[in-house]
C-alpha cells in the first residue's frame, strides 16, 4: 500500500475562468507505483495535460486527495517544492530559457547546488541522449519545434527525477526520430527507476510503451478494454463513416468523421451466432464471420471468445447463452454488432497533419 | 562658473536623480511584478491611475512635497527642505509612475509558460520570480533608464525643493536656469550639453544595447 | 523580447541632426556681445525695451518707431531689496507725475543690475553696494552717483540663537560667533548689495564658514529666507524683505543695529559716453527727482507692509555723496 508514488481519490479540476471556472478533471480513484510507465490516453481536451499539470504539482486539485510519496505534497510551501524537484513536467510546446542550450539545462541542476562539474556532466550525458551532443552553445531561440522538445526533455532529464511527466512527447518529432525517443523513454523507466507518465494521441504508442494506460475523455476515466481496437482512415458518406482496416471489411460507425481514426467495440456489444454452413454473404453493416479459437471465463456468468477471421474480434455473451446460440470451439460464428456501439476513442486530421 | 562648481553640479545630478532612479526601481518593479502576475479587481483602476499620475507636472509634485516638507508642514519635523534627499523624495514620486508602467509592460511580454516551466524545474515561487524578471531584464533595464532619463532632466521638483544652494542642491538643471537668469549663457550652454550628453548617451547605450541581443 | 527599434545608421542621424540643431540654437547665446538678439533675454519684473524708445506695454506702437515727446521712458537697473518693498511704484507713479516720464525697472541682484548697465539694458542703476559701484564708476559707465536713502540690515537666526548672537557687541564679535559655534548661515551668493555686504562682515571676523555650514542659494532675499528659515540657520537681510515675507517660521532678528550694517542706497546715470544708447536726460531727471525735497519726502515717508518706515532719506545730508 505505502510503495504507492502517487494515490488520487475523488480528485477534481476546475479551471478558474470567467464568468464561472469550467470542469477540467474527476478522477475516482488513479495509483501510480513507482517504475511504471503510465500512458494517458483520450483526444484533445480529454483532461491529460490537466492531469499531469496535477501529478507535477503546478495545479493544486480542487477537491479530494492526492497523496505523494505517502504524505501531501500541498502541506506547505516548502514541501511543495520538494515535490515538484521529484516530479517534471516537459510540456507539449515547452518553453525554453533565453540563452543557451546548456543555459536551459544547467538551470534546474544550479537550483539544487551541484557543483559546476557535476552539471557539465549531466548536461553532456543529457544531450547524449536526446541526440544532440555538442549542441551546448546554441542559443535555445534558434531551434525549430523538434530540437526545442528534445532540449525541454534533456532538460528534465538531467535531473534525474522520481517522476516524468510528458506531454506528447513525440508530438513534434518526425517518425524516425520519434521512435528513438521512444526506445529512450522504454530504457530510462526500467533503467534508472524512474517513474514515467506520459500523454497520447497514439493508441499503438501507448501500447508500445506502458506498463498501464488510463483513458480520458472529457474530463473522466473511461473504461476501454483495449480489445477490438482498429484504426484507420475514416471516410463518410454525410450520415455515418466507417473505416477499413482489411480490404473489403468495414467498420461503420455513426456520425461524420474525417481523417485518422481510432475506435473500439465494446464485446458485450458484439452478437454472436452460429454461422449457417458455407460462405455467407451475409453483408449489412458490421457483420463479420470467423472461427472461435478461444474462450475464457472472465467470471462466473461472463464467456469471453475470440474470434479469428476477417478481423479479430473478441465478444462477450453470458455463459448460458453458449449453447444456445451454438457457440463453440472452432465453430464458425458470425459476428454482429451496431455502429452505435463502435466507440471513437481517437482521432487525427488526415495523415501528416500534426494534432492541434 | 569655475570647473570645481560645474562638476560638482554634474556629480549632484547624477546622484540625486540616481538614487531616485534606483529607489523608485526597488519599489516599482516589484509592484509590476505583482500586477503583471495576477488578475484581481481594481487591477485596471491601478493601471489607470498609474497612467495618470505619469503625466503630473514637475511643478504640482514640487509643490506637494513643498508642503509636505516644509517646517510649517506635516512632516516638517525632519527639516527635509532643501536638501539632496528633499530633490531625491520628489523625483522618486515623479518616476515611479513611469517605471511602473514601463516594467509591467515588459513583464507582460514575457511568456506565460515561463514561471510555471521555472517551477516545474523546481524553483521555489521567489526563484522563479527572478527568472521572470531575468527573461525581461533588457526591457526592465530600459524602464529604469528611462525613469533616471526623467528625473536628471526635470527642473521643477530640484528647484523646489533643493532650492538651488550651491555646491550642495544645486544641480545641472537649476544651475541651466540660475545662469541663464543671470545672463550667463555661456555656462548655461556648457550645462546644457552635458545634460543632452548624458540622455542622448544613456538613450543610444539602450538603444545598442537591444541590437546586440535582439538575436537572442 | 521584440521592441521596435530603429536602425542605428538612422538613430545616429537622428542623434546628429538632434546635437546640431540644439547647438545651432544655443550657440546664438554664446556671443555674449550687445546686440539685438541679446537684449530680449532680461528678466523684468517691470518690462523689457527691445530698443530705445520702443516698449512692449505701449501696444499702439510699432517696433522702432521714436516715441513722441509726451511718452518718454527710463529703464531701471535696480536690486531685489529695492524692489521687494513696493517703494519703486510709489516713487514711479510720483516721478510720471511730475515729468511725465514713464519708469520702468528690472530688479536682480546688485552685480546683475551693473551688467545689464555695461550691456546698454539700462538708464540708470539703484544699488546699495558702494565697491561695486565705484568700480562701476571708475569703469567709465556711470556718471553723477547720488546717494538717497539707507537702512539697516539685520541679521536673523533661529529662535532659541544657538550661536549666542544677542547681545553681541560688535559685528565681528557677532559673525566671529556664527563660526565658532558652527552654526549655518545662508548667503544670498549672487553678488548682490547685501551678498557683497555679507562677505565684508565675514572678512571682519576672518573669512565666511566652509561647507556644510554654509550654504549659498544664488538666488533672490525672498528665497534666501525661506532656505534659512527652513534650515534654521542664520542669515543677513535687509529689513524691509523680511517684514514683507510672512511665514518664517523660527526666524527673527538676533543682531542689529551696528554701524558695519548700515546699508547705503545710491542712484548712478549711465554715461553716454561709454553706452551711446543711454537715455540720460531721462536718467538725470530720475536723479534729480530722487534728491529732490519731493522725492526724499516720499522716500522717508513710505511705509511697508507692516506700516514702518523702511528707507531714511539721505540726499539732503551735506557730502554724503562723499561719505557714503
Amino acid at each position: 500500500m505505502s510503495d504507492a508514488l502517487y494515490r488520487l481519490e475523488s480528485v477534481a479540476y476546475r479551471h478558474a475562468g470567467r464568468p464561472e471556472p469550467s470542469f477540467r478533471l474527476a478522477l475516482d480513484a488513479l495509483t501510480v507505483r513507482p517504475g511504471e510507465v503510465l500512458a494517458l490516453v483520450g483526444p484533445n481536451g480529454a483532461g491529460k495535460t490537466t492531469l499531469l499539470t496535477l501529478l507535477g504539482f503546478l495545479a493544486r486539485p480542487a477537491s479530494g486527495r492526492l497523496e505523494f510519496l505517502g504524505g501531501d505534497p500541498w502541506a506547505d510551501g516548502e514541501r511543495v517544492v520538494a515535490a515538484r524537484r521529484e516530479a517534471v513536467l516537459v510540456t507539449h510546446h515547452p518553453y525554453l530559457f533565453k540563452g543557451s542550450v546548456t543555459a536551459n539545462i544547467a538551470f534546474g541542476l544550479r537550483l539544487r547546488k551541484l557543483p559546476d562539474d557535476e552539471i557539465g556532466r549531466r548536461t553532456r550525458e543529457a544531450l547524449s541522449l536526446v541526440e544532440l551532443d555538442g549542441w551546448d552553445g546554441r542559443p535555445a531561440a534558434r531551434l525549430s519545434a523538434g530540437q526545442a522538445q528534445r532540449v525541454a526533455l534533456a532538460r528534465a532529464l538531467a535531473l534525474r527525477p522520481k517522476v516524468l511527466l510528458l506531454d506528447e512527447p513525440t508530438a513534434n518529432l518526425d517518425a524516425a526520430l520519434g521512435m528513438r525517443m521512444e526506445a529512450l523513454l522504454r530504457e530510462i523507466g526500467p533503467g534508472q527507476g524512474t517513474t514515467v507518465v506520459f500523454s497520447t494521441h497514439n493508441f499503438s504508442q501507448a501500447s508500445r510503451l506502458a506498463d498501464d494506460i488510463l483513458y480520458l475523455s472529457d474530463g473522466r476515466r473511461v473504461e476501454f478494454s483495449h480489445e477490438n481496437l482498429f484504426s484507420g482512415r475514416a471516410e463518410t458518406d454525410g450520415k455515418k463513416s466507417w473505416i477499413e482496416p482489411r480490404p473489403g471489411r468495414r467498420i461503420v460507425f455513426a456520425g461524420v468523421r474525417r481523417g485518422h481514426v481510432t475506435c473500439v467495440i465494446d464485446p458485450a456489444a458484439i452478437r454472436v451466432t452460429a454461422a449457417a454452413g458455407g460462405p455467407d454473404a451475409a453483408g449489412g453493416a458490421n457483420v463479420f464471420r470467423g472461427r472461435v479459437t478461444r474462450m475464457e471465463t472472465t467470471d462466473a456468468a461472463t464467456a469471453l471468445v475470440r474470434v479469428s477471421g476477417d478481423l479479430v474480434l473478441r465478444a462477450a455473451l453470458p455463459v448460458r447463452e453458449l449453447e444456445a446460440r451454438g457457440v463453440s470451439l472452432s465453430g464458425e460464428v458470425l459476428l454482429r454488432f451496431e455502429p452505435e456501439a463502435v466507440e471513437i476513442v481517437g482521432e487525427r486530421p488526415a495523415d501528416g497533419a500534426k494534432p492541434a | 562658473m569655475i570647473l570645481r562648481e560645474l562638476a560638482l553640479a554634474v556629480w549632484i545630478s547624477l546622484k540625486t536623480s540616481g538614487l531616485a532612479a534606483l529607489v523608485a526601481s526597488a519599489l516599482a518593479v516589484p509592484a509590476a511584478l505583482f500586477l503583471a502576475g495576477r488578475e484581481f479587481r481594481g487591477k485596471r483602476l491601478i493601471l489607470v491611475i498609474n497612467q495618470t499620475w505619469m503625466a503630473a507636472p514637475t511643478v504640482v509634485i514640487g509643490l506637494l512635497f513643498y508642503s509636505l516638507l516644509s517646517r510649517s508642514g506635516p512632516l516638517g519635523r525632519f527639516g527635509l527642505l532643501y536638501t539632496q534627499t528633499a530633490m531625491t523624495v520628489g523625483q522618486v514620486f515623479l518616476i515611479l509612475p513611469l517605471i511602473v508602467g514601463f516594467s509591467y509592460t515588459a513583464l507582460r511580454q514575457v511568456d506565460r509558460r515561463a514561471r510555471p516551466t521555472a517551477l516545474t524545474l523546481g524553483a521555489t515561487p521567489a526563484q522563479a520570480s527572478r527568472v521572470v524578471l531575468r527573461e525581461a531584464r533588457f526591457a526592465l533595464l530600459v524602464a529604469v533608464l528611462a525613469g533616471f532619463a526623467r528625473a536628471v532632466s526635470e527642473v521643477g521638483i530640484a528647484m523646489m525643493l533643493g532650492g538651488n544652494i550651491r555646491n550642495v542642491t544645486r544641480n545641472i538643471t537649476t544651475s541651466i536656469a540660475l545662469e541663464t537668469a543671470k545672463g550667463e549663457f555661456r555656462n548655461g550652454v556648457v550645462l546644457g550639453v552635458v545634460l543632452l550628453v548624458i540622455t542622448l548617451g544613456i538613450n543610444i547605450l539602450v538603444q545598442a544595447g537591444f541590437r546586440g541581443r535582439d538575436s537572442d | 523580447m521584440r521592441l521596435i527599434v530603429p536602425p542605428t545608421r538612422r538613430l545616429i542621424q537622428a542623434l546628429a541632426l538632434t546635437a546640431v540643431l540644439a547647438l545651432v540654437s544655443l550657440s546664438s547665446q554664446l556671443s555674449a556681445k550687445t546686440g539685438d538678439t541679446y537684449r530680449r533675454y532680461m528678466s523684468p519684473s517691470g518690462s523689457a525695451s527691445l530698443d530705445s524708445g520702443a516698449s512692449f506695454t505701449d501696444n499702439d506702437r510699432s517696433q522702432g518707431e521714436r516715441p513722441a515727446r509726451t511718452k518718454r521712458s527710463l529703464m531701471l537697473a535696480t536690486t531685489t531689496s529695492v524692489d521687494a518693498t513696493g517703494l519703486l511704484d510709489v516713487l514711479a507713479d510720483a516721478f510720471k507725475a511730475e515729468t511725465g516720464i514713464t519708469l520702468k525697472w528690472t530688479a536682480v541682484g546688485t552685480g546683475a543690475a551693473l551688467k545689464q548697465a555695461r550691456d546698454g539694458n539700462a538708464d540708470a542703476v539703484i544699488a546699495h553696494a558702494r565697491k561695486l559701484e565705484e568700480e562701476f564708476l571708475r569703469d567709465g559707465y556711470g556718471v553723477n552717483r547720488r546717494v538717497i536713502a539707507r537702512n539697516f540690515f539685520i541679521v536673523v537666526g533661529p529662535a532659541d540663537d544657538p550661536a549666542r548672537l544677542a547681545g553681541a557687541p560688535s559685528a565681528a564679535e557677532a559673525f566671529g560667533r556664527i563660526k565658532a559655534s558652527g552654526a549655518v548661515f545662508v548667503s544670498r551668493g549672487d553678488r548682490s548689495g547685501t551678498h557683497a555686504r555679507e562677505l565684508e562682515l565675514w572678512a571682519l571676523a576672518g573669512g565666511p564658514p566652509g561647507p556644510p555650514a554654509y550654504l549659498e542659494t544664488g538666488q533672490g532675499m525672498a528665497e534666501t529666507l525661506r532656505v534659512a528659515s527652513e534650515r534654521r540657520a542664520y542669515t543677513l537681510t535687509d529689513t524691509a524683505t523680511f517684514i514683507g515675507l510672512p511665514l518664517l517660521a523660527g526666524l527673527r532678528p538676533v543682531f542689529e543695529n551696528a554701524p558695519e550694517l548700515e546699508n547705503i542706497y545710491a542712484v548712478m546715470a549711465v554715461d553716454p559716453a561709454r553706452v551711446p544708447t543711454a537715455r540720460y536726460a531721462e536718467a538725470m531727471a530720475l536723479i534729480a527727482f530722487l534728491t529732490s525735497p519731493r522725492g526724499q519726502e516720499l522716500i522717508g515717508g513710505f511705509r511697508g507692509k507692516a506700516g514702518r518706515p523702511l528707507f531714511e532719506p539721505l540726499a539732503g545730508t551735506p557730502g554724503v555723496d562723499l561719505l557714503k
